[in-house]
């Protein structure tokens, strides 16, 4: 299976009608209610919105980590629906990076050995070429001095580089952040936002779920949700957003 | 070389919860050495047990030729087609007088001096054969049981007060006879002379034959009865008369199958305890997964599928199972080296090599690998299929929210009390799967512990209730039959008895028609032998438990029961009510057969009333056997009564054969049983030693899953005591559940105990024992061992900062 999809003409991401409802004991709750959206190369997207405006749902279903209820997702031109748990999988590796608000990474290996993991997983860079690519991932994020630690000897912000430098292992379309700031000092979360800003420009898709207002400063274009439901899609930076058109 | 990133990780793991991984490898270590112990002694056993009975060279067949045969009957039965080899040989009783007085019987093999002694050999081990004609040599069994020493001279009697004085010329081996530990008699070895000495006649009346072809002895019963039947009805052609032929099952040692039992039950229980020791794993690496779910799922959500991510933990699994496996292999060899040792010193075999073979360490290995892995997969393919969903919001780890299920429900309404406990009982409530996983591992082991001491009960009562039967102070046996008038005349001038009864028996065999009359019997005479004995039916002395029909009546002339031993051993067709054919030196009597009776201790037993034993005998008014009951029981007064008794009757010129007091039958049947009760005992001590794993495990397991909430517990207050007191405590209530499991499964398990071992070493089930004060002492060492348990969890749990604890992910 090569799931590497190749850029193709028109937006990274396409929603059409996604809805997300799920079972509780209290009754069922609607974390997504037709949502339709596109995003385009290049974009980087800041998802915001009160707790339970259904942030995280979307980013979830945008990975293909959610099934939606009703819908339709097109990330890079494949339909998720289309694919079975298996090629589901392989597929989010080569083409998703995902980093977590508590970084998520495998305490037991070391910082660049998380880097690797993903080119082991989705066979994507030869065995004896995975370290230096993981140096070189984390050079660009700035831990490069890190690369031999294990993730407990880092600081918070110094994790996180690590988790982006891991996202960025298969070198995606697209990368999904679930409130990677949230557990961040304020310093290390604007270094964090502007590490993803460089991303974006450098054609990489961003789409972050975050609740900081310093968000604006560095991303492109602001999704607000409420209820389930786009309740404000503005552009941040018009002039970015039109170069990430033209990438 | 590149390892690859999966493998490091595993291998990071194991060292990272190296606490854990090195109790579950200890704990699959002890049930591997148990099974390579348990096979490697077996395999030992069974091939020294053969090696020491075979070179022995065991007759085939003896056939008995009443008052001697020439050389002549020698010529005979080597020329008859299937004979290897033959020889002539006589046994006879005495006995020995030891330096305290006591009196032990003597049984003696007696072979001329120019036998080369190829058949039912001996290994001379000190001193010389043959022995001179006032010498004796004594099996090293005998020398050793009964503290005498190659050199000394020992008197023997052979009628009352008639003794001799002869030499101990040396200690022999004799491969083919049980030790004198276990049967309470002597084995001695001499020659015609000292027969004569003794005054007892010198014929030799035993031939010995092996019967066999070019490729060696037959070990097939129906080729060596066959070859045997020939060579005696070519002696009656030629004049000698044949009474019985006594073929044992072919090579195979008197107690062969209470070895095979014990080994086969020591198996058993180390097959369980390797599948919990496998449980054991499986639980701790559910309960790791749990932790590691998130791990799970980032793993999962950087694009390693299911079967990557359960190659790694199944490699995990494997690797503890090899660790363990490669860390039992050396003790399991001295285990097995040890418990070979052991049981052959019970059995009196000499080990010629301690070797374990390749292939048990084959058989271990791959149990000790594939076992685990196996019974792992369950766990790890549930652990590892989860969602990345559910793994990143964690609703995997945490499950069902508490509360869902009736009985957390109903806890959660417990609002008073000690809240310790109530604490801890919800908690232990919390994973029901574990919960049952947990109870059933421990019950399971409780229960083999429980059941195993049951068990060694149920043997002690064996012995006890064979010993209730007898309800008298001192057997005596006479040499021959005599006159019942001038016995019972002597007994009434025995000072101290308080009561008497006689009866007689002889050997008996079940007559095939136009055959010479065959039985099992070993050349001790003993195992596997046949007797007919006459008893009052209404006798107070012997008191057997009916399990068929009816016991006899007194004018029961055509009647016989049959003791437990009969049918299977003797008369495997027989059944109650219908007719059967005995016969005593060659008189066939037919008789009913009324009634089964459970005898333990004795040999294959037809019991009849006296005039029936005279329609067998031809011989009315004859006893062979008296039962006295004296004034005294205890052992002084037993022991004076035996020798006033065999003083009476040398005054009379009646030979005895043996006077034994029942004290000895004790020490015999203690004997007997108890190799199976230390087997049990060692089996229990091992499942105790995996419970207490797998309860420290599962408590261990707890406490790291519950590592954030303890933090919780402290920063609002809880001291380190409390968060301890409710590990201890879930630990206490994870042991008052399992007892009552262990309790529930240990009523089958002793039932099924009780009957395997009972019908495999007895041929009679074992009653069912279990004392109230067996299930006390195994609850409350339960109960010790649950608290000692989870003594390092609830130090870890209290050990725990506040700050590591809220860190925890």
């Amino acid at each position: 299976m090569a799931f590497r999809t190749d850029p193709a003409p028109g937006p990274v991401v396409a929603t059409r009608g996604l809805s997300k409802a799920y079972s509780s004991p209290s009754g069922t709750v609607t974390a997504l209610d037709a949502v339709t959206l596109t995003i385009e190369r290049g974009e980087f997207v800041a998802v915001v919105g009160p707790s339970g405006s259904g942030k995280t749902t979307l980013l979830n279903v945008l990975a293909g980590i959610d099934v939606p209820t009703a819908g339709e997702v097109i990330v890079q031109g494949i339909a998720l629906a289309r694919l079975g748990d298996a090629e589901l999988t392989a597929w989010r590796g080569r083409n998703v990076g995902l980093v977590f608000q508590f970084f998520q990474l495998l305490p037991t290996l070391t910082v660049a050995e998380n880097v690797m993991l993903p080119m082991e997983f989705c066979a994507t860079v030869p065995p004896r070429e995975r370290a230096g690519c993981a140096r070189m991932l984390l050079e660009r994020v700035g831990i490069a001095g890190q690369a031999d630690k294990f993730p407990a000897f880092l600081s918070g912000g110094q994790q996180q580089r690590a988790a982006i430098a891991r996202a960025l292992a298969n070198d995606p379309a697209i990368v999904l952040a679930d409130e990677p700031t949230g557990n961040l000092d304020s310093k290390s979360g604007d270094a964090i936002r502007a590490l993803f800003a460089d991303l974006a420009a450098a054609g990489t898709t961003v789409v972050m779920v975050t609740h900081e207002h310093s968000i604006a400063r560095y991303a492109t274009r602001e999704i607000a949700l409420a209820d389930g439901a786009v309740a404000g899609d503005r552009v941040l930076h018009p002039a970015a957003r039109e170069s990430a058109a033209a990438c | 070389m590149l390892i690859p990133l999966s493998a490091r990780k595993i291998v990071r793991d194991l060292i990272a919860m190296r606490g854990r991984v090195a109790m579950m490898i200890g704990a699959i270590a002890v049930s591997v050495a148990a099974v390579g112990a348990v096979l490697g002694s077996r395999a030992i056993l069974e091939r020294e047990i053969r090696v020491n009975y075979i070179s022995t060279n065991p007759a085939s067949a003896t056939l008995h030729v009443p008052g001697g045969a020439k050389a002549d009957a020698l010529r005979i039965a080597r020329s008859r087609p299937g004979v290897l080899d033959a020889a002539l040989r006589t046994r006879s009783g005495a006995r020995m007088v030891l330096a305290n007085g006591r009196r032990v019987p003597l049984l003696l093999f007696v072979a001329p001096a120019s036998d080369p002694m190829r058949i039912a050999g001996f290994r001379v081990e000190r001193g010389h054969w043959p022995a001179a004609g006032d010498e004796l040599l004594l099996e090293r069994s005998s020398l050793a049981y009964f503290g005498l020493h190659a050199g000394e001279r020992i008197a023997l009697e052979t009628s009352g007060a008639r003794t001799w004085t002869v030499r101990i010329a040396g200690a022999v081996h004799d491969g083919a006879v049980s030790p004198s530990s276990q049967e309470g008699i002597a084995y001695g070895y001499a020659t015609p002379a000292l027969l004569s000495r003794l005054g007892k006649a010198p014929g030799l009346d035993e031939l010995k034959i092996v019967a066999g072809d070019a490729n060696g002895a037959f070990t097939n019963v129906r080729r060596i009865d066959a070859v045997a039947q020939d060579v005696g009805t070519a002696l009656r052609a030629r004049g000698v008369a044949v009474t019985r032929i006594d073929a044992p099952p072919p090579l195979r040692h008197p107690h062969q199958a209470q070895m095979e039992t014990a080994t086969g039950l020591l198996m058993t229980f180390a097959v369980l305890t390797l599948l919990l020791g496998a449980i054991l794993i499986a639980t701790m690496l559910g309960s790791m997964l749990t932790q590691q779910i998130r791990q799970i799922g980032v793993m999962k959500a950087l694009g390693a599928g299911d079967g990557t991510v359960f190659g790694m933990y199944a490699l995990m699994a494997a690797a503890i199972a090899v660790a363990a496996t490669a860390v039992a292999l050396v003790p399991s060899v001295l285990a097995a080296r040890y418990l070979a040792a052991v049981v052959a010193g019970l059995f009196g075999i000499d080990l010629t090599s301690l070797d374990v073979p390749w292939s048990v360490f084959a058989v271990e290995i791959a149990a000790g690998v594939l076992v685990p892995v196996a019974v792992a997969y369950a766990p790890l393919a549930r652990g590892t299929s989860i969602t990345v969903r559910e793994a990143i919001d964690g609703t995997a780890r945490s499950g069902a929210a508490f509360g869902t299920l009736r009985l957390q429900s109903l806890l959660g309404r417990w609002n008073t009390g000690n809240r310790t406990l109530r604490l801890a009982l919800r908690n232990v409530v919390r994973h029901p799967g574990r919960l049952a996983l947990v109870v059933m591992l421990l019950g399971a082991s409780g229960a083999m512990f429980v059941s195993a001491i049951g068990t060694a009960n149920g043997m002690q009562a064996v012995v006890d209730e064979g010993m209730s039967h007898r309800r008298y102070d001192v057997a005596v046996n006479l040499s021959r039959a005599e006159d019942a008038a001038s016995v019972i005349r002597t007994m009434n001038a025995v000072p101290d008895v308080q009561a008497f009864e006689t009866g007689i028996t002889a050997s008996a065999t079940i007559p095939h028609d136009g055959a010479i009359d065959v039985t099992r019997t070993y050349p001790d005479g003993g195992h596997g032998s046949f007797t007919m004995t006459a008893v009052r039916p209404d006798t107070a002395f012997v008191q057997l438990p009916l399990t068929q029909g009816r016991w006899l009546r007194g004018d029961d002339a055509n009647a016989v029961v049959f003791n437990h031993l009969v049918i299977p051993q003797q008369a495997h067709d027989a059944r109650v009510g219908e007719l059967v054919a005995i016969a005593l030196n060659g008189r066939v009597a037919r008789y009913r057969l009324v009634g089964t009776v459970s005898d333990f201790g004795n040999p294959a037993t037809a019991y009849v009333t006296e005039s029936g034993f005279a329609r067998a005998s031809g011989e009315p008014g004859r006893v062979s056997q008296i039962r006295v009951v004296t004034r005294g029981h205890d052992g002084a007064a037993r022991a004076a009564a035996v020798a006033a008794i065999q003083r009476r009757f040398a005054d009379e010129g009646i030979v005895l054969r043996s006077a034994t007091p029942v004290g000895q039958f004790r020490l015999a049947l203690n004997g007997h049983a108890l190799v199976l009760a230390q087997t049990l005992g060692a089996i229990a001590v091992v499942m105790a030693i995996v419970g207490i794993f797998g309860l420290g495990s599962a408590i261990g397991s707890g406490v790291l899953e519950r590592t954030r909430e303890f933090g919780i517990m402290r920063s609002i207050g809880a001291s380190s005591r409390a968060v301890a007191a409710i590990v201890v405590v879930e630990g206490l209530l994870y042991g008052a559940l399992s007892a009552v499991a262990a309790l529930l499964l240990s009523i089958p398990l002793t039932l099924m105990l009780d009957r395997f071992i009972g019908m495999q070493a007895f041929l009679v089930p074992l009653p069912f024992v279990l004392p109230p004060a067996v299930v006390a002492i195994s609850t409350a060492v339960g109960f010790a061992a649950a608290a000692l348990a989870s003594l390092a969890g609830a130090l870890a749990a209290a050990r725990l900062t506040i700050r590591d604890a809220l860190a925890a992910v």
